[in-house]
Formats: structure tokens, sequence, C-alpha cells
């Protein structure tokens, strides 16, 4: 897993955001790969630190900042764009149907990985059409912003060479 | 203040039958009075503004709104009742403005990470700190700053991503530079 996709992870399940099923892989992955403990620390210690900073420094949230920048950008439009991982080139469509599969294979399969993982044979098939993927895909749950339909807006995948973050952030089919 | 604020909803609202906004008001009022002292620097009354909010959230729900999630939902009105304060509000001379600001910094000890955290968190975009805001001082889930905000989810989370992955680089820099 890059440094990147652990951030992420990590990030998520300080903030509640991740999945029993995306934290309990999370913990097998770090309980077979310690060496990434010490970045695990390194990063929940920046987040007190932005915690406090961001408790000390009222002045930086003030409406003087906000009022025009934040009318600006909201009529300019927020970026919709993910800077994260971008989902493989396969059709949405394809990956739709699928998930709905890998996520009953995935909590099954998650339980014996977590209890017998062994990087050599992880191999449950491929994802989706065209892609020559191996590894479980957990879909979190659905979200929705306002009045849109549900979307997913983050997958994890288990793969040989350990957890990696696949994100989905434009609402499917929108 | 609780006795009161019920009572003025009263015209509006059906207490009895609203446990869920009795409850929110409880969870809230404490929150969003922070709110408003941060975002207006002290300058509006912080209660009449937090008054504002729920009333204009009970004008919403009597006129058939119907939020997935209500303590967005008042965060994403907190966000316009601030700014129309703002702009209303007197402005007091520079200098003062700076002396309160000196004063609110004073009464936070600090330390050079945080410093330094902080001087990455005034480059940042007025979008990446008012989600750093929400996040780490109102403790606001994904789907409810994405409400509030009216942005997707996705661009919550990456922004947020990003924004501490750029303190987390500037505190590394820090800490390298430290004898």
């Amino acid at each position: 897993m890059n440094s990147e996709s652990l951030e992420a992870l990590v990030l998520d399940r300080s903030f509640g955001e991740l999945s029993p099923e995306a934290e309990e892989l999370l913990a097998a992955y770090l309980e077979l790969h310690p060496e990434a403990m010490r970045e695990v620390e390194k990063i929940e210690a920046s987040l007190s630190i932005t915690k406090a900073a961001v408790t000390a420094r009222s002045d930086l949230f003030s409406e003087r900042l906000f009022s025009e920048e934040v009318r600006e950008q909201e009529a300019a439009g927020a970026d919709r764009s993910s800077k994260i991982l971008p989902l493989p080139s396969f059709r949405r469509e394809a990956l739709r149907a699928v998930a709905a599969v890998v996520v009953v294979m995935g909590v099954a399969v998650a339980g014996y990985m977590v209890g017998n993982y062994d990087a050599e044979r992880v191999a449950i098939g491929p994802l989706g059409g065209g892609v020559s993927g191996e590894g479980i895909a957990l879909r979190e749950p659905a979200q929705s912003v306002g009045n849109a339909a549900p979307m997913p807006w983050a997958q994890y995948r288990l793969t040989a060479s350990g957890l990696e973050t696949v994100i989905a952030n434009a609402p499917v089919g929108h | 203040m609780d006795a009161g604020l019920i009572t003025t909803f009263h015209p509006f609202l059906n207490i009895d039958r609203s446990p869920d906004l009795e409850r929110l008001f409880r969870d809230s009022a404490a929150d969003l009075a922070g709110f408003f002292v941060r975002r207006n620097e002290g300058k509006e009354q912080a209660d009449d503004l937090v008054q504002e909010t729920f009333l204009r959230m009970a004008e919403g729900l009597e006129k058939g709104k119907r939020p997935d999630n209500l303590r967005a939902y008042l965060f994403g009105i907190a966000r316009h009742v601030s700014q129309a304060a703002w702009r209303r509000s007197s402005r007091e001379p520079e200098v003062a403005d700076a002396v309160e600001i000196e004063k609110i910094a004073a009464a936070h000890p600090r330390d050079d990470w945080v410093d330094a955290a902080g001087e990455m968190i005034e480059q940042l975009p007025a979008l990446q700190r008012e989600i750093l805001d929400l996040r780490f001082y109102h403790s606001l889930s994904y789907a409810e700053m994405a409400e509030a905000l009216k942005v997707p989810i996705g661009t919550v989370r990456s922004r947020l991503h990003n924004a501490i992955s750029l303190i987390r680089k500037r505190i590394e820099e820090e800490e390298a530079g430290s004898p």
C-alpha cells in the first residue's frame, strides 16, 4: 500500500468514516506491516496539531475572510473532481453490477483473510469487464448529498500488495 | 435561554411533537454560539444569531423542507446567517480589530508545530479552511459538511485530506528544521 492510500484510510478511520469491514482490513494490514505503524502515528499526531491550530487560530476562520472569497468560489462552482486515486478505466455500469456480488463475497472473504492472510493467494477474480485485477472490493455505505440520489464515495480493495483506496467521487449515473 | 427560545419557536412548531428538534436545539445551541463568535469576531450577539438560525430552520420546515440531516441543514443556515450578520455589522477601526485578534491569539498557548500548522492553514483557500473548521472545531461528518456547504461528499473528503496532507508536510519541515 502506498503512503497516500494509507494516509487516506487512517484519516477516514480517525473521522469515524470507515465501515467496520474496512476498519478490519486496515487493522489486518497494520498487523502484518508493523513498519507502517510509525507512519500512522505521524498522521495521527498531525491531526492533533491541526485541531490545536484550528482551535487556537480563530482569526483564520472569520467571516471577514470567508464572505467574499467563499461567495466567489460558490458562484464559480466547487471543484467536483477527486484528487485521490481515480477509478480504473472500466465501465461504471459493469462496476455497479459486479459490486453487489463482490460486497457479499468481500465480507465473507474478509473474515477468512483476517484469520488466514497470505499475500500470495489473494485472488478473488476480476472486478469488472476489462480489469485484470484481483482482490476484494468493499464498497463504503452509500452517502447522499441533499436530495441527490445516494452515491458511493469511497471503496477499498485488498490486493496482494495491501489495502488500496479506489475512489468513486462523482455520482454514478449523474 | 432554552425556555425562551422554545417559546419563540412555538408559533411555528408543535414542540410536543418535535422531540427531535428539541434535542437538536439542546445539542446544537452552544456549538452554534461558538460558530458565530468565531465567524463574527464577537461583533454580533451570538445568542441572537443562534435564535435567528433556529427561526429560519423552523420556517423552512414549516414550508415543507425535509432535510436528511437536521444538523447539517442547521449549519448550512448558520453560514448564511453569519454572512448576513457580517455584512450588516458596523466595521471596527482596523487598529481595534488587530488588537482583538491578538487577544484571541494570546488566549491560546502555541508551540512551533501548531504555529507551523496555522501558517499553512492561512495559505489555504477559503473552502478548505471552512472544511477544516467544520471538521475539527464543530465535528461535522463528511456528509454533514457536504450538506452544509452544498458540495459533493467527494469534494469535502478530498479537500480535507489534501489540507491535512499539506499541514503534515509543513509540520515535518518544521520538525526537520528544529535543532
